[in-house]
């Protein structure tokens, strides 16, 4: 092995470009190391993106994907004019946003509210128990779901039942369902965004507080004025990075919950959904890859603004 | 230069391991049969027994048995075909969308194959009738089960538990009203049987009968096209110069009035929330106080299994006074369009349907093992318990293989005479009818999705007065109109042809 | 904040009433947990007549007995669900280390590129359909093991979190490092991946935790080998078919016999069965998780 000279890489003469033998031993480590998830990346996500193709083709089985003949914008034509468009795109922006604005809000208050108690354990147990649901899968959750929601023998039934009232067929009325959905994913997430917001909330200097109180501010001009500014950092970021993907629906949300119920469609589909039922049931393969190709590509443009909004407001919380 | 080396070690490692769990190959290549229903227990014995047997008939054979359950066949199978996985006998009943699949390249036209073989190649064995149902547009893709021509639909048909009937309709069921009160008996006395399972699409459309009002079932419809477009034409109105109309049976006041019966029946609680994969199955194990099936369930199927506990009863209720027979054969085995061994997978077939010892290996398994042949000339089991193989008899057949001792139901003997006989019985005007689904394929495609989107009203989930209206504006978007006028152009013109 | 303050009675009020909502929502995160538990020792008939409750009126075990008997599909589930978990989280952690090494070092000259490249999968993917037709034509991953680990084990998210924190640790460390001749691999093994134990560990439980609720892979690849359900999708297969558990149970081979399947209880035993390993290994691994996110909510 030769012996290892140091080159100080400030010094003109060992800018590596100019020394490409130099070059390829100080980088190929790098390649090396970087090559199984390049690969891996390379196979599942960039290669699939040829696929694409399969958008602006009419999919033949025994002709494969680059045998199906072209038939251009047909299947955008095709899914634009039926009613699934609109209502599949309003289903995912309007529930993304429910469950945005309801979860934040929710586990905002209830970190404020915690940071307020004075018992540790009460906080820590609080944070523990809360927590834990965000652990469980969606078909878990679809479970436990059932078992309150089920009309025959769901809990929440049973309550009703002998309290006095009739039981309600709770999956039979799809305009209750955002509510519900929102209150599952709640549920979930709950948790998550308290633990980070009370940890955003431990880092705000006590001194802030203190010279607000010594010019007299009681607990609500404090929240309004010191807590509330000093959680917005994160808040913003988070919420701008939820908002990057609002166009992207929870596939596993919707099969372990929704699933077959199609009553409930006209609220709950959501575009990923669609597009899987679509592939899945229906045995088309143009349309489907078409609303996904849609939805990428508003998600990008999308998760590009969110991220330069972010940007502007915190260097370091934007993706990149 | 040996960081070199070990570098390259690693990476090669990490390559192989990748590459080679990817490249797992399973079994090397063999005849992949989809079916639907669960896998019997011994399928891997009898399917070892048919490869050594069939094997010194048409050469070395492996055979490779798939199996999902009845309701996610269709949706299954589609999707093995788009992921152009290897399908070599594709079992294709009335329920699956033949018409469509075809027509996206899943299945092989097999014309060539047929005049050589043994069975198949004899104009004899299969009717031109036969052919024509299999066929689209003077191509064969099936190999047809060859059958009495039993499809006949004369009144609502089920298999009930006979215990069930003997303690809460001991005087038998002929009515719908008095099929209700049946019901509405076991639900509220034993409510651990399973009475309509979430998704009978099959049965529940003719619910409203058990209200005694007009019901879709009763009505001389038969289907043009894929079951799943509920595109029909009305029997009784063949036979004349002009061909018959032909229209959707959503649009129909019988359709709303099943819809209606349905939402009823599932506001009393009879609908169970469940899935039942085969419903066979579930009857025979106890948790199913009726099911919808036919004479050969009754007499060669589940009845004789459940014989010694609580028995099978077949009910008809609502008769009519003509049946309606609506296809030339039932079932039928589709070549998969990616086969690449298409000339083994019809002789297989062929081979079963030449010789009754071949049938019985296919259909009962090891003789000895699973059934022997008792002195009545019929099948009996061997030990059900411990050797469990449960095939279908029905997936493919021949009619002249089938041992059929019916000496002990009358019932049956007596039904098959009647729909032997040309007066009690309409063809559907549609057999041999070769429609072409090409010109309005958009339109079926949006047809398709507005139909499952909505096969909740048909399951009495969703309110039926918002939704039905909704659901028949929805069909006019999708081009239910231009579909039903493209179909009736075809049909008058082979109509007029073939007077 | 509360330490140096008297409460004002309106505080106290606000402290009190938000204390009960936050005690509320504890418990209804509980509560749906405790009634599955219940409802999978009641016996079939009183589940059907009087629903879901957490105290059983009437107390069986025959659930769990139809589940565990003769067929062992469930415990090979879990099998599947610790092997696939462990391989993915490794390998994951593996690539995902060296990736995250790689990008966050200046000295390699198409940092800017990969980095690119790495969040590009991020902002944009294929969908679905091409991305499904894909995987099972070219890649041939139906029904193997390998589908439901390698799909998800480049996860771009991750990788950024981990490179983020790499970047943190101090140059000269590395250059000092360099001086002494170690290679880029040295340097990774021996010195940055033992000052990134928190992230390191943070991801590895992100992935553990992905991998073990992960479902849609085995939808997508393994739907028709039974041998390779992960648990929770075969907790999805009994829950939508509850008929499946009868498939070789020896217990309800004597079904003609009057034993019928305990489908409700049945559902809710095979979903305690798939939460129980969580809430076991939930006491210790719930501080990592804290901790990562703290971490993560801190650096921004």
């Amino acid at each position: 092995m030769a012996e290892e000279i140091w080159h100080d890489p400030l010094k003109a003469e060992n800018a590596v470009h100019s020394r490409p033998r130099h070059y390829l031993r100080s980088q190929w480590p790098f390649w090396v190391l970087l090559a199984p998830g390049v690969l891996l990346l390379f196979a599942f996500v960039y290669l699939p993106m040829f696929g694409i193709v399969l958008a602006f083709k009419n999919f033949h089985i025994d002709q494969g994907i680059w045998g199906s003949p072209w038939v251009g914008l047909e299947n955008f034509k095709f899914f634009f004019r039926s009613e699934y468009a609109w209502r599949a795109t309003r289903n995912t922006v309007f529930l993304n946003a429910l469950f945005i604005s309801t979860g934040h809000l929710f586990a905002i208050f209830c970190a404020i509210a915690l940071f307020e108690v004075r018992m540790v354990w009460f906080r820590r147990g609080i944070q523990t128990i809360t927590y834990f649901p965000s652990f469980l899968s969606w078909v878990t959750i679809g479970v436990l779901a059932l078992s309150v929601f089920s009309p025959g023998q769901g809990s929440l039934n049973s309550l009703l039942s002998s309290l006095g009232f009739k039981p309600v067929q709770w999956y039979s009325w799809p305009s209750l369902w955002p509510g519900i959905l929102t209150l599952l994913n709640t549920w979930k997430g709950a948790g998550v965004l308290i633990v980070i917001y009370i940890a955003a909330l431990t880092s705000v200097n006590h001194e802030y507080y203190e010279a607000a109180k010594i010019d007299g501010a009681n607990f609500w001009n404090l929240t309004r004025h010191v807590t509330l500014p000093h959680l917005a950092p994160t808040v913003v970021v988070l919420v701008l990075m939820a908002v990057g993907n609002i166009f992207r629906g929870d596939t596993q949300m919707m099969l372990a919950i929704v699933d077959q119920q199609s009553q409930l469609y006209p609220t709950t589909d959501v575009l990923d959904f669609f597009v899987y039922r679509s592939l899945t049931k229906s045995m088309d393969v143009g349309m489907p890859a078409a609303v996904g190709l849609y939805q990428s590509c508003v998600g990008f443009v999308l998760v590009l603004g969110a991220n330069w909004f972010a940007r502007g407001y915190q260097r370091e919380g934007a993706l990149f | 230069m040996k960081k070199l080396l070990m570098a390259c070690f690693l990476v090669s490692i990490m390559a192989v391991t990748i590459l080679g769990s990817l490249v797992l190959a399973e079994e090397p290549a063999a005849l992949t049969i989809i079916l639907p229903g669960e896998r019997p227990q011994d399928m891997d014995l009898v399917a070892a027994e048919l490869e050594k047997v069939a094997g010194k008939a048409i050469g070395p054979i492996k055979l490779n048995f798939q199996f999902y359950g009845f309701n996610d066949f269709a949706g299954k199978v589609s999707l093995l075909a788009i992921a152009g996985e290897q399908m070599d006998l594709i079992f294709d009943p009335a329920w699956l969308n033949f018409y469509q699949m075809q027509a996206q390249g899943a299945f092989m036209p097999i014309n060539k194959y047929i005049k050589d073989l043994s069975f198949f190649g004899k104009p004899s064995n299969v009717s031109a009738e036969i052919w024509k149902q299999v066929s689209v547009e003077g191509k064969i893709y099936g190999l047809p089960a060859v059958e009495n021509n039993y499809v006949v639909r004369d009144a609502e048909q089920l298999i009930v538990r006979k215990d069930l009937i003997q303690k809460y309709a001991p005087k038998g069921i002929t009515t719908g009203a008095q099929f209700l009160t049946f019901l509405r008996a076991v639900r509220k006395n034993e409510p651990q049987y399973i009475l309509f399972a979430q998704d009978d699409v099959n049965i529940v459309p003719k619910t409203a009968t058990y209200y005694k009002k007009a019901s879709s079932t009763l009505t001389p419809w038969c289907n043009v096209g894929d079951w799943d477009l509920n595109i029909m034409v009305n029997a009784k109105e063949g036979g004349g110069p002009k061909a018959p109309k032909i229209f959707c049976s959503v649009s129909t006041k019988e359709f709303e009035n099943d819809v209606v019966a349905t939402v009823n029946l599932r506001k009393e609680g009879l609908f169970s929330d469940e899935v039942i994969q085969d419903k066979r199955a579930a009857f025979k194990a106890g948790r199913m106080a009726f099911f919808g099936g036919d004479w050969s369930d009754y007499a060669m199927g589940v009845g004789p299994a459940v014989k010694d506990t609580f028995g099978a009863v077949w009910v008809r209720f609502e008769l009519q006074k003509q049946g309606i027979l609506v296809r030339a054969t039932g079932n039928w085995f589709n070549v998969g369009g990616k086969c690449k061994n298409p000339e083994k997978a019809i002789a297989f077939v062929n081979w079963i349907m030449e010789s009754r010892d071949n049938y019985e290996l296919w259909a009962y398994g090891i003789k000895g093992t699973h059934f022997r042949i008792n002195d009545k000339n019929v099948i009996e089991k061997i030990d059900p318990e411990k050797r469990r193989y449960e095939m279908l008899w029905w997936y493919i057949f021949n009619r002249d293989h089938l041992r059929q001792d019916l000496g002990n139901y009358p019932d049956v003997v007596a039904y098959q005479k009647w729909c032997n006989d040309s007066k009690n019985v309409i063809p559907n005007p549609t057999i041999g009818f070769p429609l072409n689904q090409e010109p309005v394929k958009t339109q079926l495609a949006q047809i398709r999705a507005v139909n499952s989107e909505y096969t909740a009203l048909m399951l009495g989930k969703g309110d039926p007065k918002s939704m039905l209206p909704k659901y028949r504006n929805a069909l006019k978007a999708a081009g239910i109109d231009q579909a039903i006028a493209e179909f009736q152009k075809q049909f008058d013109a082979w109509w007029a042809k073939n007077q | 904040m509360s330490e140096v303050l008297t409460r004002t009675t309106g505080e106290k009020i606000f402290v009190f009433v938000s204390s009960l909502i936050l005690v509320g929502f504890a418990a209804l995160c509980i509560y749906p947990l405790l009634l599955v538990i219940g409802s999978s020792f009641t016996e079939e008939l009183t589940l059907l007549r009087n629903g879901y409750h957490i105290i059983p009126s009437k107390i069986s075990t025959f659930a769990y007995t139809v589940i565990f008997s003769g067929n062992s599909m469930m415990l090979r589930a879990y099998l599947v669900s610790i092997v696939v978990t462990s391989l993915g989280t490794v390998g994951a952690l593996l690539v995902g280390i060296m990736m995250a090494y790689a990008l966050s070092r200046e000295a390699f000259h198409l940092r800017k590129f990969f980095n690119f490249y790495v969040v590009f999968t991020l902002l944009f993917s294929a969908g679905l359909v091409p991305w499904y037709i894909v995987c099972i034509t070219v890649w041939h991953l139906k029904g193997t093991l390998a589908a439901l680990i390698l799909p998800m084990m480049v996860n771009g998210f991750n990788i950024m979190l981990l490179r983020n924190f790499m970047r943190t640790i101090p140059s000269e460390v590395i250059e000092s490092a360099q001086i002494d001749g170690a290679s880029e691999f040295r340097i990774a093994a021996s010195i940055i991946v033992p000052m990134s134990t928190p992230a390191i560990a943070t991801i590895g439980l992100f992935y553990a935790m992905a991998y073990w609720n992960d479902w849609f892979l085995a939808l997508m690849y393994v739907d028709n080998t039974p041998r390779l359900y992960p648990i929770q999708y075969l907790l999805r297969t009994i829950v939508t078919n509850a008929q499946y558990v009868a498939q070789n149970s020896k217990t309800l081979q004597g079904a003609m016999g009057g034993l019928s399947l305990p489908a409700e209880g049945v559902k809710m035993a095979a979903c305690v069965l798939a939460i129980g390993p969580l809430v076991l290994v939930y006491p210790f691994v719930q501080r990592y998780f804290v901790q990562g996110l703290r971490l993560g909510a801190i650096k921004g």
